[in-house]
């Protein structure tokens, strides 16, 4: 063979063999590293080399790191694939390793009044349609919200029936009976709230066996100040700072002097007046 | 709290899917990470914040005020308080002082509670911030691959604990299924050295070259914050705690399906057991000519149908 093909052959042989150290995939370690795939983790449990550490550590750790980079992305191309339009997807198991969570485990809420009963008589919520017919506009309206349909607080018309009294006014009565059935759904869902938290409520609304909290003995305090005639303006002050303690829950309103100085009055009056101008306030 | 919030009802939609969003849930959000700066910050600290910041965006908060009178390992109260509030359960504080220099202090929360609280030492002269490295990095809310090195995680039971509480810091999202092969984008790599007891945390661009064959050859390009910390004082949460955070609810787990198989084709196999039958009382296709009673030794009674038909 010729000096000159020789040469050529150990040349092509060392490129060869280059390439094949660079586009290799290949790793070997002494330990097996573990991986998690779940959380895309890799735990490489090997000791660290110290000589090379301490010689060039950047490089030590990019190498480590890209071998043990190699291993997860050998043992992700394992996994099963989808392909979602483009994309090719891996199916990741669950993850090994157990983090604590957040916040706790969710608790199933109490049932309310209704669910029990609903559960034991066996009562399945229906599905119901998101349009019905509105008669009059002759056309398909929401069953709640904006603009619904067969909306009864727009009845511009209504029969007296026989039975009632003349002089009743019957749209008061409506919106009347309205407000009380609001009030009373309200009612209920207090109570039911009441109810999940274990809290005895009396029929006033007064809840029993309740720990006062600071705010509550302020409020009693208030209240008591206010319960004489004249709405504790002449009293004497039961505590030091009685202004501060009872400060959200006065029901007298606070006057000022009539002798106190011209200048804050005539502030106050220019506020107004300003206010009355402006067109940003309602 | 919570009682109030279902007394007061939200008045929006948008408010009640916001609080939707921040109750216990099955299936867990992301941690979301609180930065917050001390009393005394200097540069290089409030860089490293910044940084910890973009790295966990979008599920990080920034906190811009300076905040005076914390101190975590006194009270966590008011950094609770400031997680209950923005709803996130990692927090990272910063400070600096002569006593303690650049001083970074990482803490995860479980139900607001302070779990577990890390105090490092950053090592400002080794520092090197996003901004250093010039090059394309990663997008935002990317899922990265962690790594981590050193037998020190693995022997003594604080550094256990440390890997643990890394995985949680910055994992990202959780309970994800699938993942797209082209999206890994980012890895995070802690090293620790069992004598200096260093922790070094490389961000790396990850690199997918042609190999040979299916699987690509990886190679990291640094992009991240170059970081090196010292662990000054930890503060773990008590093994009973700990514990009772670790419970999984059951409603997740994956319940087995019995008999299906999937064989070596692919093809889904399945196993019906049936119960035993009286093969007597089977309901077949009647054929007059086998009835029972029709049958006879001689043939004599089909010979008398015969003629009948006749």
């Amino acid at each position: 063979m010729n000096s000159n093909d020789l040469v050529k052959n150990i040349l092509q042989r060392d490129v060869d063999e280059q390439d094949r150290i660079l586009k290799s995939t290949e790793v070997i370690k002494a330990c097996p590293v573990e991986i998690d795939l779940g959380n895309l983790l890799v735990w490489d449990p090997n000791a660290v080399d110290q000589q090379a550490y301490k010689e060039n550590r950047e490089e030590y750790i990019k190498n480590t790191m890209r071998d043990n980079m190699q291993l997860l992305v050998n043992a992700l191309w394992e996994v099963p694939i989808e392909r979602h339009d483009n994309a090719i997807v891996a199916k990741l198991p669950d993850a090994k390793t157990i983090v604590p969570r957040e916040k706790p485990v969710p608790k199933p809420k109490p049932l309310t009044k209704w669910q029990k009963f609903a559960q034991s008589k066996g009562i399945v919520k229906q599905k119901k349609s998101k349009f019905v017919w509105d008669e009059q506009k002759k056309e398909w309206g929401r069953r709640f919200g904006y603009k619904k349909a067969n909306d009864e607080s727009k009845v511009w018309l209504m029969e007296v029936p026989t039975s009632a009294d003349p002089n009743e006014d019957q749209f008061a009565k409506k919106s009347a009976a309205k407000k009380e059935r609001v009030a009373k759904n309200e009612f209920q869902r207090l109570k039911n709230i009441a109810r999940a938290n274990k809290i005895n409520v009396r029929n006033d609304g007064a809840i029993i066996n309740k720990k006062s909290t600071t705010n509550d003995v302020k409020k009693a305090l208030a209240t008591a100040k206010y319960s004489d005639a004249s709405m504790g303006q002449f009293s004497e002050r039961a505590v030091a700072n009685e202004e501060q303690q009872t400060r959200g829950f006065n029901k007298k309103r606070k006057y000022e002097s009539n002798l106190g100085s011209l200048k804050n009055e005539k502030d106050k009056q220019l506020k107004i007046f300003e206010q009355l101008g402006s067109s940003t306030t309602k | 709290m919570v009682k109030l919030q279902r007394v007061q009802r939200p008045k929006t939609q948008r408010g009640k899917r916001a609080l939707k969003e921040r109750e216990p849930k099955l299936l867990e959000n992301a941690r979301s990470l609180l930065c917050i700066r001390g009393n005394k910050t200097n540069n290089v600290m409030k860089v490293l914040l910044k940084n910890l910041h973009l790295l966990k965006s979008p599920h990080s908060k920034m906190y811009q005020r300076k905040n005076l009178d914390i101190l975590p390992f006194d009270s966590t109260s008011k950094l609770e308080w400031y997680c209950q509030k923005s709803d996130c359960s990692l927090f990272a504080f910063v400070t600096t002082n002569k006593k303690r220099p650049n001083n970074l202090v990482l803490a995860r929360l479980h139900n607001h509670i302070t779990l577990d609280m890390f105090e490092f030492e950053l090592n400002s002269k080794t520092f090197r911030s996003l901004d250093d490295f010039k090059c394309e990095k990663f997008a935002t809310g990317n899922k990265p691959c962690l790594l981590f090195h050193g037998e020190l995680f693995d022997n003594e039971p604080d550094y256990k604990r440390l890997k643990c509480f890394l995985t949680d810091f910055f994992r990202g999202e959780i309970n994800m299924k699938e993942i797209d092969l082209n999206g890994l984008e980012h890895v995070m790599t802690f090293t620790i050295d069992s004598q200096t007891k260093l922790l070094s945390i490389r961000v790396y661009h990850v690199e997918l070259k042609k190999s040979g064959h299916r699987i690509p050859r990886i190679e990291l390009n640094e992009i991240g914050p170059h970081i090196d910390l010292t662990v000054r004082r930890t503060k773990l949460a008590s093994d009973d705690f700990y514990k009772k955070t670790l419970k999984q609810p059951d409603a997740i787990k994956q319940k087995k399906v019995k008999n299906v198989t999937t064989n070596e084709l692919g093809t889904k196999m399945g196993r019906i057991h049936m119960e035993k039958q009286d093969y007597n009382q089977l309901q077949t296709r009647k054929m007059k000519g086998l009835k029972r009673g029709l049958i006879t030794e001689n043939g004599q009674q089909s010979e008398e149908k015969r003629k009948k038909i006749d």
